[in-house]
């Protein structure tokens, strides 16, 4: 699992970490069921504060990839997989946006501002995610 | 002031297949660790058939530490037990006869280390140690007329030992000094370029196999049913048992580390550590020389799975064929490791080095 910081940018450290892990995640490099490293390893490894890596594991726990287990780490869940599928589809997006003379940047804000909170699009169910309602609760 | 930093040391690795030296050292082994031996067998069965009228019967054929002589028997039985120990001995010289075997399961020539001039040395040094243990032992029963009246002779039990060693360490200097490595099919890490206050780090595992575990436990049972056999023979020997419970531990303890390394590359450099926190191999930044990713085949490198020497000097820690790392180093023994993902961990190795000496640059700079 590679991960990349740097403390120079604007974005937020947990979200930088989350952003590698998530990547790698989209490029199958990271598949369902892996147990990401333990928080305090990445920590010392990146010399950093433990409680930023687990900030960003709750971050990716948040969008439903990975799962938080006390005793069992942060495993990934049965989304990767949906993960890799779409990312053939933003980059198709992304290459034909491109195409039209229209940024990337455009088209991340584009995305972020059709929200997340609108009903799945019709004619389609939502993607499945496997779990437990305390957990969807939490 | 410097004006220029010194040049890296690039190893000049040299081509595998046609060293002009190897058939040399080839040659050199055979003689040290078969032709002599074998000669040493030959003579001393010879010497020892022309004695045959001349010794007692029966005649003394064990001794005891302190050179008393406390077994006897018809001297037939030398006749038999030091040619055919000599023989047995001999024969150990074609272990180094796997590594034909090892050289068809990888691509790349031959490859020739330390290992391939020891162990030739040291069949010599047992050859001569049971040569020079006949020689003396026999000449001295010479025309007596029974082995019982032998006089306690120390220097035929000594003697022998240090024949031995020098033995052993003529045979390795007469060899060659030759080391061959292995020339791997691998690409140079390709460093990621980083923004000044970015860092990279990669995270991953050396996990064990299912083939590894079932060799592992086929090991287990081996070496547990030759303890519990070795510890129910009468009379208990001390030896026997010390040794094949070392070996039942060692098997153990190795089965159970190489479950798991968790290895760490970070700007320090690179880390494999055994999920039990021993053993733990460390790489530090500034002693990388090199970053290679590539094909590794274990059996055909190493002789088989798990943490391990190789006959060119390299340490492995391989579980199965496929990709993994080559780390060379400044001082020590490259490193080779199979890791699932190989490219970004190379990729951030190569950075993590890169980095080193970019920092060593600035320091000599400054200095």
């Amino acid at each position: 699992m590679l991960i990349r910081i740097d403390e120079a940018s604007e974005r937020a450290i947990y979200a930088q970490i989350a952003d590698s892990v998530r990547s790698d995640i989209a490029a199958g490099k990271i598949r369902s069921g892996t147990t990401l490293p333990a928080a305090k390893r990445l920590a010392e490894a990146l010399d950093i504060n433990v409680h930023t890596v687990l900030r960003a594991y709750q971050q990716l726990r948040d969008e439903r990839l990975v799962d938080l287990r006390r005793g069992r780490g942060a495993v990934v869940t049965s989304l990767a997989e949906t993960l890799v599928e779409l990312s053939g589809e933003v980059r198709a997006l992304v290459d034909r946006a491109h195409a039209l003379g229209v940024s990337q940047e455009t088209v991340a804000a584009m995305v972020a501002g059709i929200g997340g909170q609108g009903p799945p699009p019709a004619g389609r169910d939502p993607i499945p995610l496997q779990f437990s309602k305390e957990q969807a609760a939490a | 002031m410097t004006d220029a930093p010194t040049p890296e040391p690039t190893p000049t690795p040299t081509p595998a297949s046609a060293h002009p030296e190897l058939p040399r050292a080839k040659a050199a082994a055979r003689i040290v660790g078969l032709y002599v031996p074998l000669g040493l067998v030959v003579v001393q069965t010879t010497l020892y058939l022309l004695w045959l009228p001349r010794l007692p019967n029966p005649m003394a054929v064990h001794w005891s530490g302190a050179g008393v002589a406390d077994g006897f028997a018809s001297p037939m039985l030398g006749l038999v037990m030091f040619p055919l120990t000599g023989l047995v001995i001999t024969a150990l010289f074609f272990t180094t006869k796997l590594q034909d075997v090892q050289n068809r399961l990888r691509p790349g020539g031959d490859v020739w280390g330390p290992l391939n001039r020891l162990i030739p040395a040291i069949v010599l040094s047992a050859g001569a140690l049971i040569f020079t243990l006949n020689l003396l032992t026999t000449t001295a029963q010479l025309d007596l007329a029974n082995g019982r009246d032998l006089a306690p002779n120390l220097a035929a039990m000594v003697i022998p030992y240090p024949v031995a060693i020098a033995a052993g360490v003529l045979g390795y200097f007469a060899q060659p000094k030759l080391r061959i490595a292995y020339e791997a099919d691998a690409d140079a890490g390709e460093p990621i370029e980083l923004a000044a206050a970015e860092r990279v780090v990669w995270l991953g595992a050396i996990t064990a196999t299912k083939p590894y575990l079932w060799a592992m436990a086929g090991a287990l049972v081996v070496a547990s049913a030759s303890f519990i056999w070795i510890v129910t023979l009468r009379p208990v020997s001390v030896v026997a048992v010390a040794v094949t419970g070392v070996a039942l531990v060692a098997v153990l303890v190795l089965t159970l580390v190489s479950m798991r390394f968790n290895v760490r590359i970070d700007e320090r450099g690179l880390e494999a550590r055994s999920f039990l926190g021993w053993p733990r191999v460390w790489v530090p930044a500034e002693s990388i020389t090199s970053v290679e990713v590539g094909e590794i085949h274990p059996f055909g490198e190493f002789g088989g799975w798990g943490w391990r020497l190789s006959t060119d000097g390299s340490v492995g820690i391989v579980m199965r064929t496929g990709e993994g790392l080559r780390v060379g180093r400044a001082s020590g023994r490259p490193l080779v490791i199979t890791l699932d993902d190989a490219e970004a961990a190379a990729a951030a190795l190569a950075t993590t080095m890169q980095h080193a000496r970019a920092q060593r640059r600035i320091e000599g700079d400054h200095s």
